[in-house]
């Protein structure tokens, strides 16, 4: 079991989840078993569900799947006001 | 001078006629129809029809362009339709003062050709959407939350408001300013036109996500 490298991005009060300076960019190494319902836990995400996981810019529904060396996994909180 | 004279160069007038005989149903005349309902006036669609059950309160009184000290209490449809008539006399303005539902909704869209979907629950949003894939009339979705807004054309035929709202009602806990929602109308109205003067490149099958707090444009395909 190795680890692998991904680019995470974070939008609107997600960034508040990374110290203030990364204005909701991170570079991460994690284990390359960690599925993006785990990575999210490990970020502190709460409503899982309810979020926009893009990973290379293609959208992804099944939170159990892993990532792969190198992805840009980004995940936005969508809005109902109006 | 003409009324549209300053619309001309990027409308024509054989455009600008085409316009004047357009139907645009605005759905909420809140935060969002608002603007959209001020925008779409001004430019000369023919025809707006617009909808919302609500009277104005004190607390739209920081973002909702027809709320004013002097209108409090009163129906926003019918203060929508009173400024609307009092911009442009040459445009026919109806006001449905009526909450949408799975049964009324069909029949409010009907004969539209564009819905401007400026509501502020996603559960009546994938109504809309249902309506409009049955009767076939692209619609224009709008959101906003705090500093983050998001738009999306939804053609007929295309689902998209399930994956972008997999609970049936998301909690507002980002507050509404006034900015954010004047500049999610401004490109929905931005849509509205290009739908109906079959111009430019729409936003459809893709979400732009914008977080004006970083000032990021994202186009997301979801």
């Amino acid at each position: 079991m190795g680890n692998i490298n991904i680019e995470l991005r974070l939008f609107a009060y997600l960034r508040e989840l990374l110290p203030f300076e990364s204005r909701g960019l991170k570079k991460m190494k994690i284990k390359n078993n960690l599925t993006i319902d785990r990575l999210m836990d490990e970020i502190g995400i709460v409503e899982k569900e309810i979020m926009i996981v893009m990973i290379n810019g293609l959208r992804k529904l099944d939170y159990s799947k892993t990532m792969n060396e190198g992805d840009r996994v980004a995940i936005f909180p969508p809005v109902g006001g109006g | 001078m003409d009324r549209y004279s300053r619309n001309k160069k990027m409308i024509s007038l054989t455009e600008q006629e085409t316009l004047s005989r357009s139907t645009v149903v605005v759905l909420g005349v809140g935060g969002l129809g608002g603007y959209v309902m001020e925008m779409l006036t001004r430019i000369g669609i023919g025809k707006l029809i617009l909808v919302d059950y609500d009277r104005f309160e004190t607390t739209n009184l920081n973002r909702q362009i027809i709320s004013t000290e002097i209108n409090l209490g009163l129906l926003k449809v019918e203060e929508a339709k009173k400024r609307a008539e009092i911009i442009n006399s040459k445009i026919e303005v109806i006001g449905v003062n009526k909450k949408i539902s799975y049964n009324n909704i069909d029949e409010i869209i009907r004969g539209a050709d564009v819905i401007v979907d400026a509501l502020d629950s996603s559960k009546l949003k994938k109504i809309v959407e249902v309506s409009c894939n049955r009767n076939k009339i692209p619609m224009v979705h709008g959101a906003i939350g705090g500093w983050i807004g998001q738009i999306a054309v939804i053609m007929p035929g295309d689902f998209i408001l399930d994956k972008i709202y997999k609970k049936d009602d998301l909690e507002n806990k980002l507050g509404n300013p006034s900015f954010t929602p004047a500049l999610v109308a401004s490109i929905q109205v931005g849509e509205v036109i290009k739908l109906i003067l079959n111009k430019g490149e729409l936003l459809s099958n893709e979400v732009l996500y914008i977080d004006l707090e970083y000032n990021s444009f994202t186009r997301l395909k979801i």
